[in-house]
């Protein structure tokens, strides 16, 4: 008999959705029955050339972010909608300069302050005035009010201490935290209160706030120097969320296990894991705690993988952590890579709809190809 | 009383693994100034003492940070040591290596690295920076008669440029005196194969064993 997989590869027909996106996130946070796990496509800049738009030109238009979201919602029915301040955004509002590409990323040209000497240079942000930041709000408005009554809608702020290594550069703020602390709290401290300013109008909204905090991984630096250097600005912020009655959630490229205790204290709702970290860990650590995301290969899989792959690694996935106790939402391990195929992008949806449909049908899950 | 020259080395080895710059200078200095080679003063010293901080980084007990300053001490002590090496000995052979980081992409710090440690195991390396445009990997390998050429890059978008690289070589028939060796957080050891790299490493000490390899030294 042909697997699942097979018949799927052969034009099975997926039995569709029972409910919207926000029905099921209702219901789900409730603690009643829905029709399936759910499932995230992670949205952005990367995916701006899938409806034909220039990534730079997505960056400076909201409308074009609109144009993107409309588009994922349409046609893959992911259980989130969103854009994101990207990685560099809140450094340039605070005065790096960033390169724009056509097909790629933007990247930083040079950092706000080339030395942690000149942090009193820095300012507090204007949020209606300064690098992106209008245009990001004037977007997350935009979804809110032609998605939000269908999908669960949310802002990417990044975390405070990636935006530090952007502001100064990586390199320079790694050497700081041993040569120059002070000067690195000095700057954790206004990056905190900058972004304290772009989520209370994002809470405006009426949004839920994800972080994104790829240099706070212990690929790169230890975990003294987290609890010392990130966690405490981290939790500033999302103290800040809870207070005004948000939820946040957050994403950590790379390694990141040694953090979780940490993080089962922050007060967070949900936390995304890097595909190099495994699911099984996180719903024993963290699934008590707080709702898992995870972790399809962003880049093997996704982007240089077959349907076929996207659909074993999904199921995956979902054996190792449907069951975990806050939940759990099958997502990418990181950033959706720059032409991704979309039928990949489909299969990681389909997989949810088929392994992850309820009840749960614990024999096809575990059944071998 | 005079320290001997091992206690010297030691102590040396010590100053770059604690990331204490200002003492690489005192006993450095001192070093010299009792007599002992230069040359002896890096390489059972200072490398001593990075390959020390490598071992560490490997059993996480050092990261990113510690290296970098580790790095920093270590070229401290090569800056003082260096000019006191006699010139015949500074010639001996080395195998080269040509790094950068792909066009289109200036993220460095993993790069950086692998240069650092590549140095400190006797390459002799030339670096490009970043953005490199592909052409100049093999202009430079050629110029400088490369054993290697050590790629890196961060995103997707540029990992292409990478098998460029390596079809350029191929069709220009240096691919067999010039090996290639790929990393970066979104290389796998599949992208590589497939793209014709010799090698693919995952972080800054796997990728001195595996230049040594290609490079038939180990």
């Amino acid at each position: 008999m042909s697997s699942i997989v097979e018949k799927y590869l052969n034009g099975l027909q997926v039995k569709p959705d029972e409910l919207t996106a926000i029905e099921r996130s209702k219901l789900l946070s409730e603690g009643k029955e829905v029709d399936r796990i759910s499932c995230c496509i992670d949205t952005g800049e990367t995916l701006a050339p899938m409806i034909g738009v220039p990534v730079k030109d997505y960056y400076h238009s909201s409308d074009r972010m609109l144009e993107l979201e409309e588009y994922i919602y349409e046609t893959f029915h992911s259980d989130g909608a969103g854009i994101s301040t990207t990685l560099r955004g809140m450094a340039e509002a605070m005065g790096t300069k960033l390169r724009y590409f056509d097909h790629n990323i933007a990247q930083v040209e040079t950092t706000a302050i080339s030395s942690l000497d000149e942090v009193d240079k820095l300012k507090p942000v204007d949020i209606d005035k300064d690098g992106r930041l209008p245009i990001i709000l004037d977007g997350l408005k935009k979804v809110k009010a032609s998605l939000g009554d269908k999908v669960p809608v949310s802002g990417t702020v990044t975390g405070p201490f990636t935006i530090a290594a952007m502001v100064v550069g990586t390199e320079r703020l790694l050497i700081g935290m041993v040569k120059q602390p002070e000067k690195v709290h000095q700057l954790m401290n206004l990056i905190t209160e900058n972004n304290e300013k772009l989520i209370a109008r994002m809470l405006e909204l009426g949004i839920g706030i994800g972080f994104a905090d790829p240099v706070s991984t212990t690929s790169i630096i230890r975990e003294k120097q987290y609890c010392e250097f990130s966690l405490p600005y981290f939790q500033r912020n999302v103290e800040f969320i809870k207070k005004n009655g948000g939820g946040a959630g957050l994403h950590i490229c790379g390694k990141s296990k040694k953090l979780w205790p940490y993080l089962n204290e922050t007060g967070i709702g949900c936390f995304g894991l890097d595909n190099i970290e495994d699911l099984t860990d996180a719903k024993e650590i963290l699934g008590p705690h707080m709702g898992i995301q995870g972790n399809v290969p962003p880049v093997e899989v996704l982007r240089y993988g077959t349907v076929y792959d996207v659909l074993r690694s999904s199921r995956e996935c979902i054996r190792k952590a449907w069951d975990s106790p806050c939940g759990f939402t099958l997502t990418s391990g990181c950033q959706t890579p720059m032409d991704t195929p979309a039928e990949n992008l489909q299969a990681l949806m389909d997989a949810a709809r088929i392994f992850g449909r309820y009840p749960m049908d614990l024999e096809l899950l575990n059944a071998e190809d | 009383m005079a320290k001997t020259k091992d206690e010297l080395l030691a102590k040396l080895a010590e100053a770059v693994l604690e990331m204490e710059e200002d003492d690489v200078v005192e006993v450095a200095n001192e070093y010299l100034e009792a007599g002992y080679e230069a040359y002896d003063g890096i390489m059972g010293g200072l490398v001593v003492g990075m390959n020390k901080a490598s071992d560490l980084y490997d059993e996480e007990e050092y990261f990113v940070t510690d290296l970098l300053l580790c790095s920093d001490a270590l070229y401290t002590g090569l800056d003082i040591l260096r000019p006191h090496i006699p010139e015949s000995e500074s010639q001996a052979e080395k195998k080269k290596a040509v790094i950068g980081v792909v066009e289109g992409d200036t993220h460095d710090i993993g790069k950086n690295l692998v240069r650092i440690m590549m140095e400190t195991a006797g390459f002799e390396m030339y670096d490009l920076g970043r953005d490199v445009p592909l052409n100049d990997f093999i202009d430079k390998a050629v110029e400088v008669d490369a054993d290697l050429i050590c790629m890196s890059t961060l995103m997707t978008t540029t990992m292409e440029g990478m098998r460029e690289v390596v079809k350029m070589l191929d069709e220009k028939g240096l691919h067999d005196r010039i090996k290639v060796m790929v990393g970066g957080s979104p290389i796998s050891p599949k992208f590589a194969k497939e793209i014709g790299a010799d090698g693919y490493s995952e972080n800054a000490s796997e990728a001195v064993k595996l230049a040594k390899t290609l490079t038939g030294i180990a």
